[in-house]
């Protein structure tokens, strides 16, 4: 019995000491507010970046009294579970950084509206790329501030061009040639089948390639359509009417299966999932001749020179004329349920600071959206990778598909993100060869969310 | 009463008990037990009970866990029904995993179990090896699986090219990504292997005895005896598969979420049920939406483990029935 009264004051005791720590305030009135940082919207959640987040978190609490900050981590597969559970259970992350175009858009309604603080304090924005600052320019508000972009450009492979004898991409952009029907012809020279036979050659076996001229495009399918004179939004200024089967989705699609099936310059996802596994990117393999991506990849960039010599020229241009470097970017939001937004700011202009927003674009692959540090970046990287023009990048920030990006909100945007996804998929597979059919199939799937959006939202 | 002189000490020591009205012995241990399995069932009506209210209260909202749910009603439920082909995709997709993963393993788990109730060399370590995947985590799983299915270095595809077969892409192919999740579904064979083992072992051999005694062949005696002495723990393995493969999700996510068209990929073709829930529950933002379709899973695995116990007087034998009879 006696145990069992030990047992009983032993519990209660645990229970009121749970209760009384629980209900204690963890800060004192003149304690530093701590700014929670949210890592995990795109870039930063690779093991080198966190280290070298937390460094700076460190060098940023070591100089400052009245703000902390941290870093919360969170891998890009479960950022959307782990930051809206954070929102619903009332422990909302202070900002959100760094942070992509899409992160924008699946939170679109959460972030706060930086501009009266960009006012308040005449926040100088002349020096940033214009494009960068249209990416962030929405019609009802202005989300953070850009820290950098990732313009997409043409990767090859100049060791598989040599052997090849084909002349390289150009790298500068103007020249009329440089068209996707010119790219493809150039990858028929590039694509070998085992016998040595390139895609132009009649005795080609498509059955038996060694080596690929094309890897496609690295980014999701709303890069494409643009390419080809449309809209990356796939539907109607005013978000109701969905134009997944017309226009560039479906000559983009098209050309997509036809570069697989019918000249045989790009693997299939099949292909891709078999010949190229342990991969990020098909051209890291040494047998993928060109592929276009943006400038994040650069964290491949030793895997690149792993596999030869390499290079990188512009963007080829549509079959309408139209160049387009699709784009990705990087900024910071402050999320509506912060309990901290001004300070939020402050943290995020230490951030945006010149010298700072060099560094933080070294850790993540962007070019800084200053045009002030643009040569820095060049400069840096080309100490590093002496063979590459990496101007080219720079050059490209002018054909960056700013607005609207093939990252911009659409309603339902996780759900047509999907469904575009999930078509493009069915072509890359050889699920299907109707590429008519997938489209149609696409443009009911996307307006149905459209109109199931509208009506949620009258 | 009064204690006198001619009062045993026993029946004074009685009357002052009830006097104080002491909590009878059987309820004071029910108090004891209550208290101290307390820290369980607050934990069971906590993040248990308590969740499943609130999800079947969200099931009947509009909630996207950010702001309060709103616009309660049934809209959830007509549209899951009426007007979202996911649903019914998801749903067949999980059925025919079920169909064929459910009885594969069935048979499986139990001729591995009958394997392994001979008299063989280094019984224990096969027991062994044949239990142990079973109870490793299912990431790591997916993890080896995915090199397994690698069509140009797996080892299944170097296995089938030794017979002159070209193995298919697996899961990048939308054809075959289901069934090579099937097959790895047998991985797991060894947690029902190890039930059905313990159901064999408690088979009196007198019953065998009996059978050899009256002439019946190895095969009478499996079909005879074996499988209706065993037919409880088929019954349980069954309910468990049931409920096991209508959850399935950890490998699904694991194996597809790095292809192109994601996690459901390639072409929706692993879009099982509780993909497609995740998915409205943590990508779509639809909480509520989530709630109504895993309210309507709990319904479809209750309906189906009470069609199969309902059933089961048809198929299952209990020793202790025929007794009664």
């Amino acid at each position: 019995m006696l145990r069992k009264r030990l047992y009983l004051v032993f519990v209660l005791f645990m229970a009121g000491l749970m209760l009384f720590t629980a209900c204690t305030p963890k800060t004192g009135g003149n304690a530093p507010v701590k700014i929670t940082i949210f890592v995990g919207f795109g870039a930063g959640s690779d093991p080198d970046s966190m280290a070298a987040l937390n460094t700076i978190a460190e060098e940023y609490n070591a100089s400052h009294k009245d703000i902390q900050i941290e870093f919360m981590f969170s891998t890009w597969e479960e950022h959307t579970s782990k930051f809206s559970t954070l929102l619903a259970g009332d422990l909302a992350p202070d900002l959100a950084f760094p942070i992509g175009i899409q992160g924008i858009a699946e939170f679109y309604d959460e972030w706060i509206d930086v501009s009266p603080y960009v006012k308040r304090d005449t926040y100088d924005t002349s020096d940033f790329y214009g494009p960068s600052l249209q990416l962030l320019n929405f019609n009802d508000k202005t989300i953070g501030v850009p820290l950098g972009v990732y313009p997409s450009v043409t990767f090859f492979n100049e060791d598989l061009f040599d052997a090849a004898n084909v002349p390289y991409p150009p790298k500068q952009y103007g020249d009329t040639t440089w068209t996707l029907e010119k790219m493809i012809e150039t990858a028929k020279l590039m694509t070998l089948d085992e016998n040595g036979n390139n895609a132009a050659s009649p005795n080609f076996d498509p059955t038996k390639i060694t080596q690929w001229g094309w890897g496609g495009w690295c980014g999701p399918f709303r890069t494409v359509p643009g390419k080809f004179g449309g809209n990356p939004l796939g539907m109607s200024d005013d978000f109701k009417t969905a134009n997944m089967n017309t226009d560039g989705y479906l000559e983009g699609m098209q050309f997509l299966y036809d570069s697989i099936y019918t000249s045989h310059v790009r693997p299939s996802s099949v292909d891709e999932g078999s010949t190229f596994t342990g991969m990020d990117f098909t051209f890291e393999s040494g047998k993928v001749a060109m592929f276009e991506c943006f400038s994040w990849s650069s964290y491949a960039f030793p895997n690149f020179t792993t596999a030869g010599n390499w290079n990188v020229a512009a963007v080829p241009a549509g079959p309408h004329g139209d160049v387009v470097s699709p784009v990705n970017a990087d900024t910071f939001a402050i999320p509506g349920h912060s309990k901290h937004p001004d300070q939020a700011w402050e943290v995020a202009k230490w951030l945006m600071q010149p010298e700072m927003q060099s560094r933080l674009c070294g850790i993540f692959g962007c070019i800084p959206s200053r045009k002030s540090l643009a040569s820095g970046w060049v400069d840096s990287l080309s100490a590093e990778y002496p063979n590459v023009d990496f101007q080219v990048f720079i050059d490209s920030i002018n054909y960056m598909d700013a607005s609207p990006n093939n990252e911009s909100w659409v309603p339902n945007y996780s759900k047509i993100w999907d469904a575009t996804e999930n078509a493009m998929s069915r072509i890359l597979s050889g699920d299907s060869s109707d590429v008519q059919q997938v489209m149609n199939d696409l443009q009911a799937e996307v307006q149905g969310y459209l109109v199931e959006y509208w009506a949620a939202h009258p | 009463m009064r204690r006198g002189n001619n009062v045993p000490h026993y029946a004074w020591n009685n009357y002052m008990n009830k006097a104080s009205k002491p909590l009878p012995l059987r309820r004071l241990e029910s108090l004891w037990g209550y208290l101290f399995i307390s820290p369980w069932i607050i934990g069971f009506l906590l993040f248990t009970v308590g969740p499943m209210i609130a999800s079947l209260v969200f099931s009947f909202a509009d909630y996207n866990i950010v702001s309060p749910p709103t616009n309660f009603g049934l809209s959830n439920y007509i549209k899951l029904f009426t007007n979202d082909p996911d649903f019914w995709h998801s749903l067949g997709i999980t059925a025919t995993y079920a169909v064929i993963a459910i009885p594969l393993n069935l048979v499986f788990g139990f001729a591995l179990a009958y394997l392994l109730n001979q008299k063989v060399p280094g019984l224990a370590f096969w027991r062994t090896v044949f239990y142990i995947p079973s109870v490793l985590a299912g990431v790591a799983v997916a993890i080896l699986w995915g090199l397994i299915f690698n069509p140009k270095f797996g080892i299944l595809n170097w296995f089938l090219g030794l017979f002159g077969i070209s193995g298919p892409g697996w899961l990048s192919s939308p054809d075959w990504a289901v069934p090579a999740l099937i097959l790895m579904s047998l991985w797991s064979v060894g947690g029902g292997m190890i039930i059905y083992l313990a159901g064999l072992q408690s088979i009196p051999t007198t019953f065998y005895e009996a059978a050899q005694l009256d002439g019946a062949n190895g095969w009478q005696q499996f079909f005879r005896i074996t499988v209706p002495l065993m037919s409880p723990v088929i019954l349980y393995n069954l309910i468990i598969g049931i409920i096991g493969t209508f959850q399935y999700f950890t490998e699904v996510y694991v194996l597809t979420s790095g292809l192109t068209g994601g996690i459901g990929g390639p072409a929706k073709s692993t879009l099982f049920y509780n993909v497609y829930l995740y998915s409205n529950a943590f990508r779509y933002m639809n909480m509520g939406y989530a709630s109504a379709l895993a309210w309507v899973l709990f319904v479809i695995v209750l309906l189906l483990t009470l069609l199969v116990l309902r059933s089961s007087s048809a198929w299952v034998y209990y020793e202790g029935e025929l007794h009664n009879k």
